[in-house]
């Protein structure tokens, strides 16, 4: 299985699919700093911006509480920005599936998985390398992005850090935990994508996975009582990110984390074993 | 005699229908076995069996005498249906990619490959800007990666030119030279018959026939084929009258005669007089197209 | 935080550790594997470091020189059933017919011409038997180093004239007009008298037998040695021929009416390699050419 690791990591580093969608990611953390940023030294528009804001929904924007307080700058320290960033899940994770759907459905549409296939490599080996290949593609992406939003969030404006230590707990335990999910969701999407083989069919199911997917979970929870939110991932990440979050949250994202992969794994490796390799 | 291949009983029904029927295969170790049927008639659906990228719903496979399959497969190398390539990757990266899944430490492999089936200057060309036939051809080398004892070519010149064919038709024979066994399943059985050591016919599914070069030779030969109504005694009258023996009986009682092929009508002559119903004698003599084209039409043999 | 630190060094170190007697067991398999089965399979693995790298590309290298042997072998060992095979249908023929002769006289009643013509006939059939033994025992004296050769000064020009007039009666026959470029005075060398000889009457006897109608033959000094070339006439090698004609059993597809031991310019190529000199074949259009470099004495 070593050598399946090797020979996708290279495929990894030589297509340009984690390149771009990276690069995708960073232009939303350039865009969202350089918004910011001037909104910051423009108060006028500030006011009416956060009014439409809150009128204007769901959404892929940072939207801030009613109970933000207006005086305070949208962008304050690098550790702020990338606290920020790494809280809108929505369009991290949105670019993951993109990539996933590319990455490891291009390979059913190419029809290269026959030559792994062909050679004897058990399918399990094939999953699981599939799953891991994904999740570092996912921790790569995330964590430059993080990166960039630091050093660009500090040096716009002027502060490395303007938390104490609590806060920067707070902070620390948010990027941990948003790249547990990351992972989970990852490995959520190349279950789909081993599933379904189709690239196109792949990216649609993602987006509604995380798009409309929590939504549609709530209204029936609501309804009917089923505890959803027990097993949903951003739920579980939204109690983490909390200052008054204890150490059973921290578990319990542990353990849909560890749960989330592990299952997709095995319902994938179940999927792709009886399955004809076109 | 070493079996590379032996299938029994291999089935494949896609609901339903059975594209695969009850195939018993057998490759022999050194042989280039030449795969023949028309389109649909479940070349493709066989190889991939053998492959492992399909799931036969009836029947076992048997690799190199073992039912190791995982294990077995190491050896064999194969191109099924369109070239498996990543379209972004250069053919050196392509092939890169594959030296580091089979885990070859040789530096050199991939320039000697590249060389072999001419692909050495394609340097930066992605392989989507490839021609069908240069894609062939980096297929060719990928199979060829890991030296396999068996190769399982899907129309492998399929989009060469008259040249490339010829060229293939030269890497396979070399190939074969060094031991290697070749199965090719194609449609062109001038090629093939000019390298094909053996033969196994399909039709809808069945393997109507399986034979090798020698005895094709014998059923094409030219013959007297006469359809008498004693046959012992037309036999007989054969023998003695003419002197020969080269001759056989098939079954529904046509006589096959291989000598005196220009006397006919005088053996028709020593028949009658000889008290035998002549039912119908001609002088027969087939190519080799005219014998496969019967066979995958799934006419018996007159 | 440092011992947190180590623990994490301690546990990638032993897992770099499982891997590598991992890799070790899987090469013994693959060894084994190799062993047992016969195939083209070369040893791969998983951990790519230099020490392994450069490890498993030398055993590889290793079980492809196992493997041509195994090739060369096979090949010798079918060429030599195949040489077994048609040279006891060579002796055979001519004794068959000697055999025949023989019951022809018995039988009485012929004059005597014909008698005396008989048995020139089996003498002579008997003489190509002999020929084809001498051949054979030659050349398995010269292959299993028993022979010994006589280093001593010696005139080529005297000995190739020699040799040629002993080929006058057949050439005549053969209709064959020598073009012979022989140098004015002695080439001398060091060598053997008699294994030059043999040289000679060799490549001579083959340039006849699959020659046609004419031979040339030329001897000459060259800077510090001697260049012997005899070339002759031939419909019955290819290209493809020229670069195994000098070994052991080998005639060539074209040849096959005409039957020899195959062992002729073997035994010339082992002689004048011996002596310290080298031999080359070549075919240009309908030319067939074999040259003979030495220095000289």
């Amino acid at each position: 299985m070593i050598n399946l690791l090797r020979a996708d990591f290279y495929k990894l580093f030589h297509t340009r699919v984690l390149y771009v969608c990276t690069f995708v990611l960073l232009c939303y953390v350039g865009i969202v700093a350089a918004a910011f940023y001037s909104l910051d030294h423009m108060p006028q528009e500030k006011k009416e911006m956060l009014q439409a804001g809150n009128q204007a929904g769901e959404g892929v924007s940072l939207t801030v509480d009613d109970e933000t307080d207006l005086s305070e700058q949208f962008l304050q320290s690098g550790t702020q920005f990338v606290g920020g960033v790494i809280e809108e899940i929505g369009v991290i994770v949105m670019i993951i599936g993109i990539m996933i759907a590319i990455l490891v459905g291009g390979e059913f549409k190419e029809r290269t998985i026959k030559s792994m296939v062909a050679k004897g490599y058990k399918r399990e080996h094939i999953v699981i390398t599939k799953v891991i290949v994904s999740a570092i593609a996912t921790i790569i992406m995330v964590t430059c992005a993080a990166l960039v939003a630091f050093l660009v969030g500090s040096v716009l404006s002027g502060n490395v850090n303007n938390y104490n230590n609590s806060e920067l707990l707070a902070k620390a335990r948010c990027i941990l935990g948003g790249l547990a999910i990351f992972v989970a969701f990852s490995s959520l999407f190349t279950l789909i994508v081993i599933a379904i083989r189709n690239v196109e069919i792949s990216v649609v199911l993602n987006m509604i996975i995380i798009m409309m997917l929590p939504n549609i979970l709530g209204v029936i929870e609501s309804t009917w009582k089923i505890p959803f939110s027990k097993i949903q991932l951003t739920e579980g990440f939204n109690k983490v990110i909390q200052s008054n979050a204890s150490i059973v949250n921290m578990v319990h994202l542990g353990i849909l984390f560890v749960g989330y992969v592990i299952i997709s794994t095995i319902v994938a490796c179940l999927v792709f074993k009886r399955a004809d390799v076109k | 005699m070493e079996y590379v291949l032996q299938t029994n009983n291999l089935t494949k029904s896609y609901a339903g229908k059975c594209v695969v029927d009850h195939v018993n295969m057998n490759i022999k170790r050194g042989d280039i076995y030449g795969f023949v049927g028309k389109n649909g008639a479940g070349k493709t659906t066989l190889i991939r069996m053998v492959a492992g990228l399909a799931l036969p719903t009836q029947g076992d496979i048997k690799l190199f005498g073992s039912k190791e399959l995982s294990e077995q497969r190491r050896r064999i190398g194969t191109t099924i249906e369109n070239p498996a390539l990543y379209p972004h990757m250069t053919a050196r990266q392509n092939l890169e990619y594959y030296v580091r899944l089979y885990g070859i430490p040789e530096k050199d492999v991939i320039d000697n490959l590249l060389k072999l089936v001419g692909l050495e200057n394609t340097n930066k060309k992605k392989s989507k800007n490839f021609s069908l036939g240069m894609k062939q051809r980096l297929a060719i080398a990928i199979a060829l990666l890991g030296n396999p004892d068996f190769l399982m070519l899907d129309e492998p010149t399929n989009g060469l030119d008259p040249f490339g064919i010829k060229e293939m038709r030269e890497l396979l024979l070399e190939l074969n030279k060094k031991g290697i066994t070749i199965l090719i399943s194609s449609h062109i059985l001038g090629e093939l018959s000019k390298i094909a050591t053996a033969y196994g016919i399909i039709n809808n599914g069945v393997l109507v026939d399986e034979f090798n070069k020698n005895e094709l030779m014998e059923r094409c030969k030219r013959c007297i084929k006469i359809k008498v109504d004693d046959t012992k005694k037309a036999i007989a009258i054969i023998e003695d009258k003419f002197g020969t023996v080269e001759y056989d009986v098939l079954p529904d009682d046509r006589i096959r005669l291989f000598s005196h092929i220009n006397k006919v009508s005088d053996v028709n002559k020593q028949l009658v007089l000889g008290d035998i119903a002549v039912e119908s004698i001609r002088v027969v003599g087939q190519d080799l197209e005219g014998y496969f084209v019967e066979l995958m039409e799934g006419k018996n043999n007159d | 935080m440092v011992v947190g630190i180590l623990i994490l060094i301690i546990v990638i170190l032993s897992f770099r550790l499982y891997l590598y007697r991992r890799q070790l067991s899987s090469i013994r398999k693959q060894v084994e594997f190799i062993r047992e089965n016969e195939t083209n399979m070369e040893l791969s693995i998983t951990i790519h470091q230099k020490e392994w790298n450069s490890l498993i590309v030398s055993l590889n290298k290793l079980l492809k020189d196992i493997k041509r042997c195994k090739y060369v072998t096979l090949n010798q060992e079918n060429l030599f059933k195949q040489t077994i095979t048609s040279v006891s249908h060579d002796l055979r023929t001519p004794l068959t017919s000697a055999s025949g002769y023989i019951q022809m006289l018995y039988k009485g009643g012929l004059d005597e011409e014909k008698q005396k013509e008989y048995i020139q006939i089996i003498q002579n059939r008997i003489n190509s038997v002999t020929v084809m033994l001498n051949q054979l025992f030659e050349y398995t004296r010269l292959e299993s180093n028993v022979y010994e050769l006589d280093y001593e000064r010696i005139d080529l020009n005297g000995i190739v004239c020699d040799t040629i007039s002993m080929f006058y009666d057949e050439l005549v026959q053969s209709k064959i007009e020598p073009d012979i470029q022989i140098e004015e005075g002695p080439v001398w060398v060091f060598g053997d008298s008699l294994a030059w000889i043999r040289i000679i009457e060799n490549i001579i006897s083959n340039a006849i037998k699959y020659g046609e109608n004419w031979i040339g033959i030329l001897l000459q000094k060259e800077d510090n040695g001697i260049y012997l070339r005899i070339s002759n006439r031939t419909s019955t090698i290819e290209q493809k021929d020229v670069e195994y004609i000098f070994e052991r059993f080998y005639t060539t597809d074209l040849s096959k009416t005409k039957k020899s031991t195959g062992l002729g310019l073997a035994i010339a190529k082992e002689f004048a390699i011996r002596m310290g000199g080298t031999i080359e074949a070549e075919l240009n259009d309908d030319i067939f050419a074999i040259s003979i470099r030495m220095k000289s004495a």
